[in-house]
């Protein structure tokens, strides 16, 4: 006979004892990785020293507050600007052809010893420029300077993209 | 068939073979060609709201989800103006999206609006996101509609209105600022909705979302609003460009899949088998996402499937082994438990014999453990007493099927039932006990012209929606399936080459039909002769019929005979062995196909070789070194009688609740209390367990690997999500180790090792391997030696040794008289929401929100009698017993017939407190739709046992799809070629003609 029963004792659990198994647990898990956690106590050590530890502690334990106030300052126009400059000077770097910008940066180095040579040279009379201006090296130079404000000069003129069109 | 006409066209200067009647986007899909389709899915029908999969036709833009190929058609997916008209229509969705990727939930790397922005190379927002007037809706327990996200593109009411078919949502066109409403818009929680997550599942970004993923997909989306908002504000004035957004975001979803685990899995509910993906994250479910992939379903789930797994975490589940110690139970460990068992197992199979413990095996267990369950009782407890609950619903329709065809299960695939031209349901209720498999038949019925006649007591959802509904007394299938026989040999219809051809027992069954004449078949049925003859017009008329039966025919003293009669009817008209056509006893458990398959019944081993037949039973000893009973076993309910009569002492049961879900269940629990030893093994502490002397706690399918076999005998394996809870085990292996204990020598290490013993012991079975069954392939048994799967039975023979089927006379059994005080037909069965009694779906808190209590259905006229009103409270007594319930007044019941849901396992409301111990007398199925039952009213009315959030009570708005007429009819929509066109010719560089 065994009629229907609902009763069930659970089994009581020793805190002691489950304190221990995890202790057990943790000590080998030590014991696995201890050169690691040396050099990670005394990381620990110096920041705490250095009082960073407090300042990460603080942060973390009112990290809602200090995570709304910290939005709301970067939320500020200026902000937008650093964020927006910073982004677009990382584009004109990015589209920069490295071998070009190699070009010029020789260019500039070789421009600026020969100019550091100035000392030496008689000042310059009009006959003497025209000369210059006749070499090809100046010529070259004076060229890529022109070509250089022309460029701009396109960009300046240029047609918006279409895809702005329509709003 | 139709030979395929094929031609070639160009796709980016390509020659490319295509068939005739392929859209341009399939055919770029199968060449690997992407084309953006923001609002395309494919187990949708096209919507065209998106326009993004824009391409160039012979130099014009055309849809290419829409537009069919045509030889010598020259296209182009790539060309620039194609690009702008891509980005054109990218841009006016994104003026509906606000883009947040990296604090989205939905950014998973699977987000089509995301993948389709960064594709097109969008770099900013061209037209200006502006909220819309509507605030989230949030009202559903399981899910939320954002407005502001939602781009409109109609996936969701497509599958809506005609993948799921439940015609609840809409986009209203008319409005200034369009939304998907639900209803007549009314907040989501009060609607039709019936929470089956298809609109969540199709949705392309994160407008309709699972709660259960909001703020804790992401890394960065569980951050509070407060410090979100302003993150959002800042990156949108900065806003450099779409594409380093994307990066992030990228970053972000890829260091995601570290933490989400995704593990494809097989539906534990109903004998569909949908498979899908579970998304875990620790021991928490984030959702259940379907795939394409799915053999079954697809994308299609029901409420049960997409949110009811609470019940793995709940903190009710068992986590210790009980052991019975006085009047309580005590925990105890494994070692003490499973010493327990042998030792009093062993002492008792020695006292009275091996035949005196009966072994309950598990219909929501895997295959393989019903397998292994199957062999520890006959090899090494050396007894056929092994049975499964398929006695309780669907031994009578495998009966019917093994005298007729030759194999008790479903001829076809849930495909056929989809592509046949008749489907006829009897005694079912698919919409609520299979609503995946119901989807394909109202999507067949309402888009492809399919024909649908409902028999049945209640007004269920399919009657609504058949083109004939009829509803016969109780009881009385068999009379009107015989006369309908009858009138088809009587006019000529019956298909004479069929007959001729396939089947023996012609002239002597159209013999045993005399008497069913129309007049009495009209007579007992009380259905009237005009419908009977219009009903046998239909079927004749129909090239493909499909016949879908359930409890309704089965639970009755004649069930058998009804599943044979249904089976000859398809015999004579000949509905078999074509794709389209066949019988489907629709099984209700996931696995109750499988564990028969496998062999936990009383006569067969696995693949249903009888335990009889010398040269079988010879080849199991050999293979497992024993020697095995001869004798058939006891079933389910035989073995309850043995209790009685002193004959079984002992039973080891898992994953059932017998003491709930047997008939007459006053009955069977004082035949428990009887029991000597009674060993139970679940997932939780049932009522069955509470007479339990070792209780063992179980894992479910989430915590194991195994397979499944759907309704249509199809096989799907399925992977461990979480490690077991506390200390419970697999089945399998409580099975393995009990059965070491008790000598055996069994070393099992994965179930995949179970299912290749149980290949190369059962014929059918032969070429199934889990490498066949790998992620989302399956199997449909019988399976030969090379793998060749058998999805539609019988194509050239029948399962009989000659190939012939076999028509076979029957007569009506008279249902169950309760006596003249029990003046109400009780009729009785599952709902949507809760899967049977509800010990897994009630662990869910939204579920339990939408449906709290069980409810009897009563009928206008019977309430208006009765002066009761909803929300009566009334007592309902058998002979068998008595129950408590609240009221609904409802026309889905007629006259004096009752419905009593059975989602209840408390003493009170429980049905089988009411149902009697008669049964079918060749099956001993118990006649559970047999009662007659007196009712006294308690209190005329009270609250509702249905809160008004559920969708019985929700206002459906039937259309076909999502109407994208109205939105290009807006004076605001311009097509997007017309506007390119019109830019260009402002810009004086018109090289694109329209």
């Amino acid at each position: 006979m065994a009629r229907a029963i609902t009763q069930i004792e659970k089994e009581k659990t020793n805190p002691v004892e489950e304190q221990s198994q995890a202790l057990t647990q943790v000590l080998q898990a030590v014991g696995n990785s201890s050169q690691a956690l040396i050099i990670l106590l005394d990381i620990l050590n110096e920041l705490h020293q250095a009082g960073i530890l407090e300042i990460l502690q603080g942060m973390l334990k009112n990290r809602q507050q200090v995570g709304a106030i910290a939005m709301s300052q970067l939320n500020q126009p200026t902000v937008h600007h650093l964020l927006k400059n910073g982004m677009s000077i990382l584009q004109f770097l990015g589209n920069l052809e490295p071998e070009k910008v190699e070009k010029i940066i020789h260019v500039i180095t070789h421009g600026i010893e020969r100019s550091s040579q100035l000392e030496n040279e008689k000042p310059l009379s009009f006959w003497d420029l025209t000369k210059m201006l006749r070499s090809p090296e100046v010529s070259l130079s004076i060229h890529m300077i022109f070509n250089f404000l022309r460029g701009m000069g396109e960009e300046l003129n240029r047609d918006h993209p279409v895809h702005d069109e329509g709003k | 068939m139709d030979k395929e006409q094929t031609f070639s066209i160009q796709i980016n200067h390509h020659l490319v073979s295509v068939k005739a009647g392929q859209t341009i986007l399939e055919v770029a899909k199968l060449q690997d060609i992407y084309i953006p389709r923001i609002c395309y899915h494919p187990n949708l029908r096209p919507l065209e709201t998106c326009d993004t999969c824009l391409v160039e036709v012979n130099g014009q833009l055309k849809r290419a989800c829409t537009t069919k190929c045509q030889p010598e058609m020259m296209i182009q997916t790539k060309s620039e103006p194609v690009k702008i008209a891509q980005q054109e229509a990218m841009s006016r969705i994104l003026k509906n999206h606000e883009l947040y990727c990296t604090v989205c939930d939905n950014n998973n790397g699977n987000c089509e609006v995301h993948n389709t922005a960064e594709y097109l190379q969008i770099e900013h927002q061209k037209y200006e996101f502006t909220p819309k007037p509507y605030p989230p809706d949030n009202s559903h327990p399981f899910y939320r509609y954002e407005p502001d996200q939602c781009i409109l593109c109609g996936r969701c009411v497509e599958a809506c209105q005609d993948l799921q078919v439940n015609e609840t949502l809409t986009i209203d066109w008319n409005r200034e600022h369009p939304r998907v409403i639900w209803d007549d818009d009314v907040p989501i929680d009060q609607s039709s909705c019936v929470s089956c997550g298809h609109c969540v599942s199709v949705c392309p970004c994160n407008a309709l979302m699972e709660k259960s993923m909001l703020g804790k997909a992401g890394y960065l989306t569980g951050i509070p609003s407060n410090i979100l908002e302003p993150m959002i504000d800042i990156t949108k004035e900065v806003e450099p460009g779409y594409k380093e957004i994307f990066a992030i975001s990228e970053m972000e979803a890829a260091m995601r899949q570290s933490r989400i685990k995704r593990t494809k899995t097989v539906c534990t509910y109903c004998g569909v088998g949908c498979s899908f993906e579970i998304w875990s994250k620790d021991r928490e479910i984030l959702k259940v996402e379907p795939q394409v992939e799915a053999p079954v379903n697809g994308i299609s789930t029901c409420v049960k499937g997409k949110w009811g797994w609470d019940f793995v975490n709940s903190s009710d589940r068992l986590s210790k082994p009980l052991i019975r110690k006085g009047e309580k139970f005590v925990e105890a460990t494994w070692e003490e438990a499973l010493e327990v068992i042998s030792r009093k197992l062993k002492e008792i199979s020695q006292t009275f014999g091996p035949d005196s413990i009966g072994y309950v095996a598990s219909s929501k267990c895997s295959n393989e453990e019903n397998y292994l369950f199957q062999k520890f009782a006959r090899a090494v407890m050396n007894t056929n007493n092994v049975d499964n609950c398929s006695r309780y619903c669907q031994t009578p329709a495998s009966t019917g099927l093994m005298r007729t065809v030759g194999i008790g299960a479903d001829s076809g695939t849930i495909r056929d039932i989809a592509r046949a031209d008749l489907v006829l349901v009897v005694g079912a209720n698919p919409a609520e006990s299979h609503p995946v498999l119901a989807t394909r038949i109202k999507r067949a019925h309402k888009l492809h012209g399919q024909k649908l006649v409902v028999v049945d007591l209640r007004l269920n959802e399919l009657a609504e929606r058949a083109d004939l509904y009829l509803h016969p007394k109780p009881g009385t299938d068999l009379i009107w399936l015989n006369a309908i026989s009858k009138y088809l040999f009587d006019q000529g219809l019956e298909d004479k080459k069929f007959l001729k051809d396939r089947v023996n027992g012609v002239e002597e069954y159209k013999q045993s039909l005399e008497k069913y004449t129309l007049e009495y078949a009209a007579e007992k049925t009380g259905i009237t002769q005009e419908e009977l003859v219009k009903l046998a017009t239909m079927i004749h008329e129909a090239q493909r019929v499909c016949i879908l039966w359930a409890m309704g025919v089965t639970q009755h003293l004649g069930g058998t005979d009804t599943s044979t009669a249904i089976s000859n009817l398809l015999l004579v008209t000949g509905n078999y062995g074509r794709p389209g056509t066949g019988a489907y006893p629709l099984r209700g458990h996931n696995n109750v196909q499988g564990a028969s398959d496998f062999g936990t019944m009383p006569a067969w081993f696995p693949g249903y070789e009888p335990v009889q037949d010398a040269k079988v039973r010879a080849r199991y000893e050999q293979a497992w070194g024993v020697t095995l009973p001869e004798k058939p076993g006891l079933n389910n309910h035989q073995m309850v009688e043995a209790i009685f009569n002193g004959k079984l002492k002992a039973m080891y049961l898992f994953g059932e609740d017998m003491a709930i879900v047997d008939s007459n269940s006053n009955y069977v629990q004082a035949a428990f209390e009887k029991l000597d030893f009674f060993v139970v093994q679940d997932i939780f502490f049932t009522k069955t367990a509470q007479f339990a002397d070792v209780v063992l706690p179980a894992a479910p399918s989430l915590e194991k690997e195994g397979t499944f076999t759907n309704t249509e005998k199809r096989i799907q394996r399925f992977y461990q999500v979480f490690e077991p809870f506390g200390e419970s085990k697999p089945d399998w292996v409580i099975i393995q180790e009990l059965a070491n204990r008790m000598g055996a020598d069994w070393s099992y290490s994965h179930p995949s090792e179970i299912m290749a013993e149980a290949a190369s012991l059962a014929p059918i079975f032969a070429g199934i391997s889990y490498e066949r069954l790998e992620g989302w392939n399956s199997q449909i048994w019988p399976v030969s030696k090379d793998g060749q799967e058998t999805p539609i039975l019988y194509t050239e023979r029948f399962a009989f040794p000659d190939g012939k089927a076999r028509l076979v006379p029957v007569e009506w059994t008279a249902p169950f008289e309760s006596g003249e005080e029990f003046d109400l037909h009780l009729n009785n069965g599952r709902l949507l929401e809760h899967f049977h009694e509800g010990n897994m779906t009630y662990r869910s808190a939204g579920i339990t929100h939408k449906v709290p209590n069980p409810w009897l259905e009563v009928s206008p006229q019977l309430a208006q009698e009765r002066g009761i009103k909803d929300g009566a409270l009334v007592r309902l007594t058998s002979p068998y017993g008595k129950v408590k319930v609240r009221v609904l007044v409802t026309d889905n019941v007629k006259g004096k017939e009752l419905y009593l849901t059975m989602n209840s396992f408390k003493d009170m409301e429980a049905v089988n407190r009411l149902t009697s111990s008669y049964h079918d007398r060749i099956t001993h199925t118990p006649n559970y739709k047999e009662i007659g039952v007196k009712m006294e009213v308690l209190e005329p009315e009270g609250e509702s046992p249905l809160p008004r959030a559920n969708y019985r009570f929700g206002n459906r708005q039937p259309q076909l799809g999502v109407q994208v007429e109205e939105k290009w009819k807006r004076p605001d929509w311009i097509p997007i070629p017309e506007m390119i066109n019109k830019e260009n010719s402002r810009n004086g560089q018109s090289d694109y003609t329209d």
